[in-house]
């Protein structure tokens, strides 16, 4: 849990006056927002599933980079990466390395599935898996399950830091957890249901540039609370050298782990059900291209200089302890045990902005802790409207109505996302508090093995599809057949 | 057959993403080991900042560097082009 403890000083009552409506309004201002985006997505549409999954294949390339950008990052972005650096050290910063490899991979296996999904009218990544395996009944429900397993932990997740984020935003309230996650929720489908994927993406893309700011905030903060760039430096440089160098402070990022996270979280990331939809509702090529390199040389950045320092900064503010066994547990500020790390950047800037900055720096610091929340709520509205894709289109319309109509596949996909959330809240709910209640931990790694298995299946499955339905490009004089094959790592001919 | 501008372009492409492959091998990756102390020994710095964190810096920039490139010379709009930007 993160601390609920008064955690103002004294001396800063003004401030500790000033962090709890400028977080009410913060957070009212966002959530009305997020609603009119939703109705203003509805106002907009034209109908259809192709519209309500895909905006109408419509998407320009700011909406398409900053929701590829917002789904991208979750609350990992805001609470866990920063304390991992706080635990680890420098080594984990390393990290943000994957980013580029994933920019990477918004151009060069999105523009193919946008370009498969254009000429095949492909709406979820099951449309175009099981047509890459000639129309293969079993890859479909394959790929289907494997990403509702991929997209179910996000969702489960990401409504639980929302009533972790509550906690923080309203200590003094009775059941601050449970309404938090619960409101959550509720706001999230309810845009989602009624916008489908033009709110998600406008939403995404408010709560993206949230998230960003948020990230770089904190940093900055980070950096002043130590007296500026010059001395946090110098106090990096004290910290013991195991928190310095590879593979961390705990020994648990050697440099080939480090390279095989790094890849295969980014593949997995940037294939996931919500990203591959992202991919066919672009407007063009184009739009991916701009999407890319804004995704590669913007986000970055908000991680190496913005989240990494604020665990560096916390390592030496609020040095962490060690336990039995010489295992390294959170400092008493944060809760004191091997649980608490991910708080680092709340703590840290609830300390530190209204002393930098005074009643404003509380505002300030009100804001981040909204952003965490945008960033909790992009990822799970991503996730939702994803599944409910799956489940209309590739399990109910293939298995159960084939002759369903578009209206039905609607109310059904929206049926999947109330189910989905209302089942995320109850597993999150029952939970709290509960270290014996393991089912959330179970589903956590149902997504690893989701990001394994839809790896293996996107290359192939790209491959195949692309020789299948354009002219392969000619092959060069004495290369073998297998070169004609357009394949998802081989450009194919304009 | 390809033209020769896309031939030049796919040799570029090739170039580029050998140099990407790199530069992830070399920053997250083994390559760290080469900044990486002799047990028992200090941490080195750079500039009065970590090492490894400048490491780290130091490959995010060849990475930006290497997809601009991409984006600017390999990387095409397709062959329906941008019907316009925006949102």
């Amino acid at each position: 849990m993160i601390p609920t403890a008064p955690i103002f000083a004294a001396a800063d009552a003004a401030a500790a006056e000033t962090f709890a409506p400028a977080a009410k309004v913060a957070l009212g201002v966002y959530l009305l927002l997020l609603l009119a985006l939703g109705a203003l997505g509805y106002k907009r549409s034209s109908g259809g599933d192709e519209d309500y999954y895909l905006a109408g294949r419509g998407q320009g390339w700011i909406v398409s980079s900053l929701t590829i950008m917002a789904t991208f990052f979750s609350s990992f972005a805001l609470l866990s990466a920063p304390g991992l650096v706080y635990k680890t050290g420098v080594a984990f910063a390393l990290f943000a390395l994957n980013v580029p490899f994933g920019a990477v991979l918004v151009y060069v296996l999105g523009k193919r599935i946008r370009q498969a999904g254009v000429a095949r009218g492909y709406v979820t990544p099951s449309d175009m898996l099981a047509d890459g395996y000639g129309g293969s009944e079993s890859v479909r429900l394959l790929s289907a399950l494997c990403g509702m397993a991929y997209s179910i932990p996000y969702v489960v997740m990401q409504i639980q830091a929302g009533g972790l984020v509550s906690e923080i935003l309203f200590p003094e309230a009775e059941n601050a957890f449970q309404w938090g996650a619960v409101v959550l929720a509720a706001i999230t489908m309810l845009y989602i249901m009624v916008g489908g994927m033009r709110s998600v993406a406008w939403t995404d893309a408010i709560q993206g540039s949230m998230l960003m700011g948020g990230m770089m905030l904190a940093g900055v903060a980070a950096v002043a609370a130590l007296g500026g760039i010059g001395p946090f430096f110098e106090k990096v440089d004290a910290l013991p050298a195991e928190a310095l160098t590879v593979p961390g402070a705990d020994g648990a990022w050697p440099a080939w782990k480090m390279l095989t996270i790094c890849v295969v979280a980014s593949l997995g990331s940037m294939i996931q059900p919500a990203q591959w939809m992202r991919y066919y509702a672009a407007r063009s090529a184009g739009a991916l291209k701009r999407s890319a390199l804004a995704f590669g040389i913007i986000l970055p950045p908000c991680f190496l200089i913005g989240v990494m320092l604020v665990g560096l900064g916390g390592r030496i503010l609020y040095p962490p302890g060690v336990g039995e066994g010489g295992a390294i547990l959170a400092s008493e500020a944060l809760g004191g045990t091997a649980k608490d790390f991910d708080k680092i950047l709340v703590v840290l800037l609830k300390d530190y902005l209204p002393e930098l900055l005074g009643p404003a720096g509380a505002a300030l610091a009100a804001c981040v802790v909204v952003a965490i929340l945008a960033a909790s709520m992009s990822t799970a509205d991503s996730s939702l409207h994803a599944l409910s894709a799956i489940a209309s289109r590739d399990l109910y319309q293939r298995y159960l109505r084939k002759a369903a109509s578009a209206l039905e596949l609607a109310w059904v996909g929206r049926g999947a996302i109330a189910f989905g959330t209302a089942a995320a809240v109850a597993l999150v709910l029952k939970g709290y508090g509960n270290d014996h209640f393991t089912p959330i931990a179970v589903i956590a790694q149902m997504g690893f093995l989701a990001i394994g298995f839809s790896t293996q299946l996107a290359l192939r499955s790209s491959t195949n599809s692309f020789s299948a339905r354009e002219p392969p490009p000619e092959p060069p004089p004495g290369s073998s057949p297998a070169w004609s094959s357009c394949s998802a790592f081989r450009r194919c001919s304009a | 057959m390809p033209s020769a501008p896309d031939r030049r372009r796919r040799t570029l492409g090739i170039a580029l993403g050998v140099a990407f492959g790199v530069a992830m091998f070399m920053g997250p990756g083994p390559g760290n080991a080469l900044i990486t102390p002799d047990p028992g020994s200090a941490p080195a710095t750079f500039l009065g900042v970590p090492a490894l964190y400048a490491w780290a810096l130091g490959w995010f920039l060849v990475q930006a560097l290497l997809i601009a490139a991409l984006a600017a010379f390999v990387w095409k709009d397709g062959p329906d082009g941008d019907k316009g930007e925006g949102s």
